[in-house]
């Protein structure tokens, strides 16, 4: 929204203050001032001319070859408006003059008629985006004047964000903003005068409000004359000014009321209402109505319709019918303004996918009384604007709704604990007073009714006048405190904790990179990976697009999916992601479940060779485990891998994959991504994953440190490598070895591969082994006979030991 | 004595000083040996010049030039040693400028750094660190802070709506101020939390508008906490956060759930607050929403709104980090590309 400085000074008389200080002191009290702009200040080159003569161009249809007089000479211009004739006063740009993008006008010769300046629309001129036509001026300005000194030509408009003024009824036009300067400086506030002439009686239209419930008051004023004349030229500017287009004097006084009070008003052409009356009534099933901007549409049913004894003529609060609105040869009007129900009038536009001027001030509730104020200050710009407009003294008015009064005690002790500055009681009182509340003490405390157009919504309790006050004040002037709070020990979150202490491993130490993916996944993502599967998902009713639609219950489709982005371009990914996962719960009407939960994958895009040459397989899923057993060293939570029998996610290969534990608890899965998920992404080399739940996770208690005193005497070492079947686990190698040789204290994996070559089944596996005594020194002979006992326990299994191990 | 030849014995022993440290090698060191001590070395060649002087001068002349010698061949005969002794060690010399090897480093993702970084500021003021449900219902974000239906302000937010029977309505949250009722709920007053986490907006991408982003949200509840304590603890946090302390200021502001509610700037660290491309020429800079708790809101929450005063904020976390690396396009976070996250 714009508004106009020099309308402000309607209002309040502003001196000398600039802009931009106007801009800022809005801006830290009552609302964000986005921009300042200046309209209008264009070089002498650009003057008022008279159309002397306007012939259709001899080679083009829609151009015009025009005679101006721009004052002690003529110039021959060619003009592509369709609303140019003789006759008319016009802004014209003589050669030379710079348009708006800073564009020089040169002589041209257009279809083979030169032409020597340019009759100016709103957007060659930098006033607005209308370009369907010229702008026409009234008459009586002097041919050759510089057209700036045309009066209403330069303004400063002041960019409001409408987004801060939402909750602020009153502030959607410029009488509101008249109000806040006054208050801001102490200044004296000239409200906009309505005709008061006016008497509420009969007309030539009776009103009937059918719909209490959404129109609580309606308002009919009746006028004869010249409506679809142009407007005066100082109405016309202001409209440009602000971003409306002129149209006819009867259009144009009712947008000037609006951008003026904030009332919405719409006349009707009084011909085309039939039957003598005018219902305020709810839609019926199946209406339809032509609305001012020509669409065709279908009234939700039950909403708020004008119509009169045969038809709906305008959707109340919203939009007019094209039927029944001004054109260019109304000469009887109909104006209506009223009060509609705010949350009445915005479901109705919100069916109908349609906003406009009038429904984005009746939704924010604006002050019923306004209503009545519409027409007497309808009637009182017609007169200023039209002199010859015939206007009835008597106006309809129906329904009596009036605001609430609300009525607030104000305490000074309050409003000083919450602002955290005392504020003595005159400068509330004048601060209130000044923005129309009524103030009156009671002891300590202050009574304070608020203003009607501040009652319908916006203010509603003690805490509101503190903000009334403060801003007044100036919030810029409350120093900053840091609050003296007593001292509590903060409570930590163990799955934050955690979250924070495995990011901290995976991307320092461990060499991830930390990801994150839209909580919604694509089908196509879940197809590739084994598709969606029969488990219950949570779906957005309205995504962003229909393929996605589901709330994700793994991380690991989208990890997959972030693998396959990367792995064309290098050898190696390791990525990790913490986040939330969304799983329907069991009773309806609660809210999910959504675990933390921690899922990482690592990507190579060939299978490394090992030291004999040949490519090594599982070598990425071991890495992977490898990283999966830090995190829960570093969570103190050591974890155990089973075998997966049943119920493995689907992408998981089903042999290379293993379910997580921690205790007794089930807390994720590893394992290889499936041949299939990975065949269909045209992968060669292999990829593992793993999901663990952190929630779950931390719900087991950490295991303590153990310490151990250090050993005081040597250890011996010895390196056994075998090859060994897969049915023989590692694990109970391990317990095997420990209980075939007693002195046996540690045993390392140095290395575990399996490679083409090899009989499927087997694996090589070296082991490096430590013995030691608590109470001596070994000799060669001890560890030579308990190494001899390890290897015949192994060959026993059926392993096939290889070398002497040093 | 001549001055001259002097100061050309003088400079000619630095010279074969600093050619013995600068041999690399047994060989080179040799070769600079020659070159200097050498029959017809440099510094040779000025010792000979002895015989042009004055046989006055010759004394002081002679004792100089011994001392300069000598110091020369002690620095040849240490070169010498070190040179050797590093032969023992292989033929590796280091050359400082040549990258080490360095292990695999990991990146965290610049968001989610972000608010951990947000956390450790708050941590250290005594704050708890909350998370709440995405999954949110209509009740808590929007009713339950003080925006029923039909209210203008649910426009401002489009929202994700989730299908569900007819008994419930949920929402993705479209911000974080759904935990300000759920904290205080759980932990009652005083209370002085934050809730880092994702929220959603119905919004169509582009460079600067994600449907899915990070906001922390801020509660601070107790007895007579103000205006003047929300200032505070936003310039403490500004401060930690930018690394130095910067100027704030509060707009007048609408959100439903606080009265008075605000808008927060800071003064444009790139122009000092003279007004700049990057502040529009304002001096100042948007950063944050906040402002004193709705009554509304600490009744919701079972708060006795008479006793008890708070300040909320809510800071969105992507732009604070597309500010700090100057990243021109939000849609990088969610990219996944190794391109990116390697920077960080």
């Amino acid at each position: 929204m714009r508004l106009s400085l020099s309308w402000l000074g309607d209002f309040v008389d502003l001196g000398g203050r600039s802009a931009a200080e106007i801009a800022e002191d809005l801006t830290l009290r009552t609302a964000l001032i986005e921009g300042i702009e200046t309209h209008g200040e264009f070089s002498d080159d650009v003057v008022v001319g008279k159309v002397v003569e306007c012939r259709r161009h001899p080679r083009a249809d829609r151009l015009a070859c025009c005679v101006v007089d721009v004052g002690g000479e003529t110039l021959e211009v060619v003009c592509g408006a369709p609303n140019v004739a003789a006759g008319q006063t016009v802004p014209v740009a003589k050669v030379g003059a710079e348009l708006a993008g800073g564009v020089r006008l040169k002589k041209t010769k257009i279809r083979g008629v030169a032409s020597h300046g340019m009759i100016c629309s709103e957007q060659e001129l930098g006033l607005g985006d209308d370009h369907e036509g010229i702008i026409v001026l009234e008459e009586g300005l002097e041919a050759g004047r510089p057209f700036r000194e045309c009066p209403g030509v330069v303004d400063t408009l002041l960019e409001i964000d409408n987004k801060s003024v939402t909750h602020r009824p009153d502030l959607w036009g410029h009488e509101g903003f008249g109000r806040e300067l006054a208050a801001i400086y102490g200044l004296e506030l000239r409200v906009a005068p309505g005709e008061e002439g006016l008497r509420a009686g009969g007309g030539p239209l009776a009103v009937r409000i059918e719909a209490p419930e959404l129109c609580g008051r309606y308002c009919a004023l009746f006028v004869r004359g010249r409506l679809a004349a142009a407007s005066p030229g100082w109405l016309r500017w202001r409209l440009r000014h602000c971003g409306l287009r002129p149209i006819w004097l009867a259009v144009d006084v009712s947008n000037y009321v609006m951008l003026e009070i904030g009332q919405p008003t719409h006349p009707f052409d009084r011909r085309r209402l039939r039957g003598g009356v005018i219902r305020v009534r709810r839609a019926a099933r199946d209406e339809r109505l032509v609305t001012l901007d020509g669409e065709e549409r279908a009234l939700p049913e039950g909403a708020c319709l004008i119509a009169d004894a045969e038809r709906a003529v305008a959707i109340g609060g919203v939009i007019g019918g094209r039927d029944s609105g001004i054109d260019g040869s109304t000469e009887e009007a109909v104006v209506e303004s009223a009060s509609f129900d705010a949350v009445s009038v915005r479901a109705t536009s919100s069916a109908l996918s349609l906003r406009t001027e009038a429904l984005a001030r009746f939704e924010k509730a604006l002050d019923p009384a306004l209503a009545e104020r519409g027409v007497r200050r309808y009637a009182a710009v017609l007169r200023a604007a039209a002199p010859g407009v015939e206007i009835a003294g008597e106006f309809v008015r129906a329904g009596d709704a009036v605001a609430a009064p609300v009525e607030l005690r104000l305490r000074p002790g309050r409003l000083a604990a919450k602002l955290g500055v005392p504020i003595g009681a005159e400068a509330m009182e004048s601060s209130l007073a000044r923005l129309g509340f009524v103030v009156t003490r009671q002891g300590e405390e202050l009574r304070v009714r608020a203003p009607s157009f501040r009652a319908t919504r916006d203010i509603r309790c003690e805490d509101d006048l503190i903000e009334e006050v403060g801003r007044i004040h100036g919030y810029h002037l409350i120093p900053e405190a840091l609050p003296a709070a007593a001292c509590r020990p903060v409570r930590l979150e163990a799955v934050n904790e955690a979250w924070r202490a495995c990011v901290r491993l995976l991307c320092g130490r461990l060499g991830f990179t930390e990801v994150s993916a839209y909580p919604y996944v694509e089908d196509n993502v879940l197809e590739r990976c084994g598709g969606p599967g029969d488990e219950p998902y949570l779906c957005i009713r309205n995504p962003l697009q229909q393929g996605a639609r589901r709330l994700r219950r793994s991380q690991v489709p989208g990890l997959i999916e972030f693998v396959d982005r990367n792995i064309k371009a290098v050898e190696e990914v390791r990525l990790c992601e913490c986040g939330r996962v969304y799983l329907p719960a069991a009773h309806g009407g609660e809210l999910p479940d959504e675990p933390a939960l921690l899922s990482a994958a690592w990507g190579e895009r060939t299978l490394r060779r090992g030291p004999d040459d040949a490519r090594r397989e599982g070598q990425v899923l071991r890495r992977l485990k490898g990283a999966l057993e830090e995190v829960g060293e570093e969570l103190r939570r050591p974890l155990r891998f089973e075998r997966l029998a049943a119920a493995a996610p689907r992408w998981l290969h089903p042999t290379r994959s293993a379910a997580v534990f921690a205790g007794a608890e089930r807390v994720g899965e590893i394992g290889q991504v499936h041949p299939d998920v990975a065949a269909g992404l045209g992968w060669r080399g292999e990829v593992a994953v793993f999901e663990i739940s952190l929630s779950n996770l931390v719900a087991a208690a950490p295991t303590p440190r153990a310490y151990e005193a250090p050993a005081r005497f040597p250890p011996v070492k010895a390196d056994v490598s075998f090859l060994a079947p897969f049915t023989l686990p590692y694990e109970e190698a391990c317990a095997g070895l420990r209980r075939a040789a007693e002195l046996l204290t540690r045993i390392d994996l140095v290395d575990e591969y399996a490679a083409a070559g090899m009989d499927s089944g087997e694996r090589s596996l070296t082991l490096r082994l430590t013995f030691r005594a608590a109470d001596r020194t070994l000799n060669d002979e001890e560890v030579g006979a308990q190494l001899r006992q390890a290897r015949s326990w192994l060959a026993a299994q059926g392993a096939e030991l290889r070398g002497e191990g040093g | 004595m001549s001055e001259e030849l002097t100061a050309a014995l003088e400079q000619a022993a630095a010279q074969a000083r600093d050619a013995a440290l600068a041999a690399r090698s047994l060989n080179e060191l040799e070769e600079a040996r020659t070159a200097h001590l050498g029959r017809k070395g440099a510094l040779t060649t000025l010792l000979r010049r002895i015989g042009t002087l004055p046989p006055e001068e010759r004394g002081a002349f002679g004792k100089l030039a011994n001392e300069q010698k000598r110091e020369v061949e002690e620095r040849f005969a240490a070169r010498e040693k070190e040179l050797a002794a590093a032969r023992l060690h292989g033929v590796f010399d280091f050359d400082p400028t040549t990258p080490g090897p360095r292990p695999a480093r990991g990146h965290e993702h610049p968001v989610l750094a972000m608010l951990r970084e947000i956390e450790d500021v708050f941590l250290s003021m005594g704050f708890l660190v909350l998370a709440g449900p995405e999954v949110e219902t209509e009740y808590y974000n929007f009713e339950a802070l003080n925006i029923p239906r039909h209210h203008p302000a649910r426009d401002l937010q489009d929202t994700f709506w989730m299908e569900t029977g007819a008994e419930c309505r949920w929402v993705l949250r479209t911000h974080t101020s759904p935990m300000q009722v759920r904290a205080l709920e759980r932990f009652g007053a005083p209370l002085r939390a934050i809730v880092p986490g994702r929220v959603y907006r119905n919004e169509t991408l582009d460079a600067t508008h994600e449907a899915t982003f990070h906001q922390v949200e801020g509660l601070m509840v107790d007895r007579e906490v103000s205006v003047a304590h929300m200032k505070g603890v936003m310039a403490a946090f500004l401060e930690r956060l930018f690394g130095q302390k910067v100027a704030i200021r509060l707009r007048p502001h609408y959100f439903p759930f606080v009265e008075p509610g605000f808008e927060l700037d800071f003064a444009c660290a790139f122009c000092g607050g003279s007004g700049c491309a990057f502040c529009k020429r304002t001096g100042w800079i948007e950063i944050l929403g906040c402002g004193m708790v709705h009554p509304h809101v600490l009744r919701a929450g079972g708060v006795d709104a008479e006793e008890f005063t708070g300040f909320a904020f809510g800071v969105g976390v992507e732009r604070l980090v597309m500010m700090r690396h100057s990243i021109e396009d939000i849609r990088h976070f969610h990219s996944g590309s190794l391109r990116f996250f390697e920077q960080f």
